[in-house]
């Protein structure tokens, strides 16, 4: 793990930290830092060049070009969450969407319960060392639409809410560490996170295997994030519904799910919210 | 993973057979999922049934997400943001979830454990149309006292009594969902009313196991039901519901 040097009294800053241990500056997101690596930053660049290359071969450059445009100026982080899990973070100006570790621990539940998170938590304690539990997770989409499978309510974020504290990485980092470096002492291999700044970089490296010359921009989207294949994104720290600038919900036909969607409605509209309710089929 | 994990409060379950994963949600086809969308897929809730099946982990899902959904309908119809279409639709939808026993005491057992926020703003709203809602409704506003009192006490206990960190709320979730609070909240009623003595309140809840999930959890609930039963006797008694 590198280490940082407060730019205020020049004591070490270890890699976890974000504030400095002696006088308490600001010293920048770990999950920014980590990506802002030299190491990271040359492996990025190598795996961009060889995209851009390749796709040049093919024939496909331009909409490879195109692509990283469009991610670059369209996309945004998008959290999938349940409709009541959504109600009630939009019902309150207290209540803050924190990370998963974050709301085990609220409730009082112990990590062992659960055999479903000894894998998840033994991969992101070697993406995060250390401070894996500030983290929460998105994925950046082009159309507002999520990772459904966390649920049907997509919440698309503000960008300057998490621009600051966001980087992403190449794909859910599970399923990225048991392909590419499953031993939990194996390194895991730079070049596959990116600052918010640099993610459309990452997002044409990572695309140019996929795209091909009859591809159109109307397929990008899908290209960026179809069922749970996607670019994750890693935010430090919280949120709340005045991070949140649109919600797509589920076109509802049950009548508890009509309810719902009408107490979130009615919320944001008592609540003075600024954010956009559009529903999808 | 072998077993199942249900989440009633997300609307989502996994199944594992050893091999492969299923993600099961209301009403749609189980689907195979990666592990790296585990245990996000719960936020934070989730309950483990190592012997579960996949038909038993549908059904349970079901019923689960039902009860979950039917609380969030139950506050939507009391809650005074709520505009009027909107408590309309939820007390539509309500009347058919009460319908079911597990579903009606899932919910009345949350909505006994904690007081309302702003008890003259729900009451405002204890009218329905719907037989089943109307009733639910008047019985919590009318328990509002008695539901603050066993709240109230529960929350004055001592750390102390607490081995663990994280004993208080572990515990609290149990009492919640096997209906302490419930049956603390009918006893402070029924007691006054000469119905019930609390040595029978104390020996119904003491020694049900359900709520042997911490230690020291008799003592734990013996001092909770001592503090709330000398000063249930100031409480005003409830003739009807």
């Amino acid at each position: 793990m590198s280490t940082v040097r407060c730019a205020n009294c020049g004591t070490q800053v270890r890699a976890h930290e974000k504030d400095c241990p002696s006088c308490y500056t600001f010293c920048g997101f770990p999950n920014v830092r980590k990506a802002q690596e030299p190491a990271e930053v040359l492996a990025l660049a190598d795996h961009y060049n060889s995209a851009v290359a390749a796709s040049a071969a093919r024939g496909a450059g331009d909409l490879l070009t195109a692509y990283e445009s469009a991610v670059n100026s369209e996309s945004a982080t998008v959290v999938c969450r349940s409709l009541d899990t959504v109600k009630l973070l939009l019902s309150s100006e207290n209540a803050v969407y924190t990370s998963y570790y974050r709301q085990r621990a609220s409730r009082g539940r112990r990590a062992e319960e659960l055999p479903v998170e000894v894998q998840r938590e033994a991969t992101d304690v070697r993406v995060f060392p250390s401070y894996h539990e500030e983290i929460s997770y998105g994925a950046i989409s082009l159309d507002g639409k999520g990772v459904l499978p966390y649920g049907p309510c997509c919440m698309v974020l503000r960008s300057i809410t998490i621009a600051q504290r966001a980087t992403v990485f190449w794909e859910n980092s599970v399923d990225f560490c048991n392909r590419v470096c499953p031993g939990q002492n194996m390194p895991i291999p730079p070049g596959y996170r990116a600052t918010w700044q640099d993610r459309a970089k990452l997002a044409a490296a990572k695309a140019a295997v996929a795209l091909g010359r009859h591809h159109t921009p109307a397929d990008f989207s899908r290209i960026l994030l179809e069922g749970d294949r996607f670019v994750e994104v890693h935010m430090y720290g919280t949120f709340n519904r005045d991070s949140v600038e649109r919600i797509l919900i589920p076109r509802a036909s049950r009548k508890d799910e009509l309810a719902m969607v009408a107490s979130i409605r009615n919320v944001i509209a008592v609540e003075r919210l600024a954010i956009r309710v559009e529903e999808y089929s | 993973m072998k077993g199942a994990v249900i989440s009633g409060r997300a609307g989502v379950a996994v199944y594992g057979d050893g091999e492969k994963l299923l993600c099961v949600r209301p009403g749609s086809s189980p689907q195979v999922t990666s592990p790296g969308m585990l245990p996000f897929l719960f936020d934070g809730d989730g309950e483990y049934h190592p012997d579960a099946t996949l038909e038993s982990t549908i059904t349970g899902l079901d019923l689960a997400f039902r009860q979950e959904r039917g609380l969030q309908l139950a506050l939507i119809s009391m809650d005074p943001v709520s505009d009027v279409e909107t408590r309309e639709l939820a007390e539509e939808a309500l009347e058919d979830f009460l319908s079911d026993e597990e579903v009606r005491v899932f919910i009345v057992n949350r909505l006994y454990s904690h007081p309302m926020p702003d008890i003259v703003s729900w009451a405002a709203n204890k009218e329905s149309v719907f037989s089943g809602v109307a009733w639910l409704k008047i019985s919590v506003v009318v328990s509002q006292e008695a539901v603050r009192l066993v709240r109230q006490e529960w929350d004055s206990l001592p750390e102390e009594f607490f081995a663990e960190p994280g004993d208080r709320e572990v515990l609290d979730e149990a009492l919640t969902r096997f209906g302490a609070f419930r049956v603390l909240v009918e006893a402070v009623e029924a007691v006054a009313r000469g119905e019930k003595s609390w040595a029978y309140v104390m020996n119904t809840i003491v020694f049900d196991r359900r709520y042997e999930v911490v230690a020291n959890s008799e003592t734990i609930l013996r001092e909770w039901i001592k503090r709330i039963a000398p000063r249930s006797w100031d409480q005003p008694v409830r003739r009807s519901a």
